[in-house]
């Protein structure tokens, strides 16, 4: 007759296993949660673990260069915009997957100061419009003309698609914008001819950002915002 | 000449009146170089928004302002 080597408990729930723990001695795993899958690991008395199952494919690159900013389309260095007094900008932009240390944007003219609240919202999956805060990175106070204003954060971003959000929340200034003829993701017109959206915006938002509300589109021209990669 | 400031850096949660200097961490400023061009470029800002208030004022719209001066 075999030797038999189990000394565990036989499994009486549902998925658990018995494994080895060592020379002769065995152990029992119990299942992982629903999706998890099984993976070897030294450093478990069973050798195994359940963990998450690591992504497919990812066609998102990360950025290898330190300190960048990455931008929405800015392709006028002279063109601005007069933001209107507490309207959220929603300004789509695509992201690779990294961490960002900073988000700001700059001034073009100034009249009067005032604060400007930044921030950054997820792109519903289902419909790509704005919709849950990812951060609001709180606000700065302009003060001049030409001036780069960036807040620190430390912020992990997945690839994919979101929205910068701007808000222009007292003062008189402008903001530096892409110039009307350029556009990004919501190339939303009702016809082939008609000048499509370029983002989204919300207006009587004069605190802090919360879910995206009632949107109107916008065929205006676009504030630059930036991301700096940590 | 007062140096001009470039880039103004606020800290975690940004503007917060509580914190010294108003939660600001950092400056940076124009270089000489930097400040002769800014000067250059903001007089031909200066003309350009003066020559089309003078075309707004003859009637033009704004569309036929934005042809003639592209």
């Amino acid at each position: 007759m075999g030797r038999n080597r189990s000394n565990a408990t036989a499994p009486a729930v549902k998925g658990n296993l018995v494994a080895g723990t060592g020379a002769d001695t065995s152990g029992l795993l119990t299942v992982g949660a629903d999706g998890t899958v099984l993976t070897a690991d030294s450093a478990e008395a069973t050798g195994l673990k359940w963990g998450t199952a690591a992504s497919g494919f990812d066609p998102v690159l990360t950025p290898e260069i330190s300190a960048v900013y990455i931008r929405n389309n800015w392709t006028t260095l002279t063109s601005a915009i007069n933001p209107v007094l507490n309207r959220t900008y929603y300004i789509p932009v695509f992201l690779p997957t990294f961490t960002a240390d900073r988000i700001g944007f700059d001034t073009n003219g100034f009249t009067t100061a005032g604060v400007s609240r930044l921030g950054l919202y997820a792109a519903n999956s289902a419909t790509g419009l704005p919709d849950t805060v990812v951060f609001d990175a709180g606000t700065v106070n302009v003060t001049a003309s030409l001036t780069q204003y960036t807040i620190t954060i430390s912020q992990s971003i997945t690839g994919g698609w979101y929205y910068f959000a701007y808000n222009m929340q007292g003062g008189t200034y402008e903001v530096k914008a892409s110039d009307a003829k350029s556009s990004d993701f919501a190339n939303i017109a009702s016809n082939l001819t008609a000048t499509p959206a370029r983002m989204f915006t919300e207006d009587s938002i004069s605190g802090a950002f919360t879910t995206a509300g009632t949107l109107q589109r916008s065929t205006s021209s676009v504030p630059s915002l930036g991301l700096r990669v940590a | 000449m007062t140096k001009k400031i470039k880039a103004v850096t606020y800290g975690l949660g940004g503007y917060d009146e509580s914190m010294p200097d108003n939660n600001i961490i950092s400056y940076e400023y124009y270089s000489d170089e930097e400040m002769a061009e800014l000067a250059e470029a903001e007089a031909k800002d200066t003309a350009r928004a003066s020559a089309m208030e003078k075309l707004s004022a003859l009637g033009l719209t704004t569309e036929e302002i934005a042809v003639l001066t592209k």
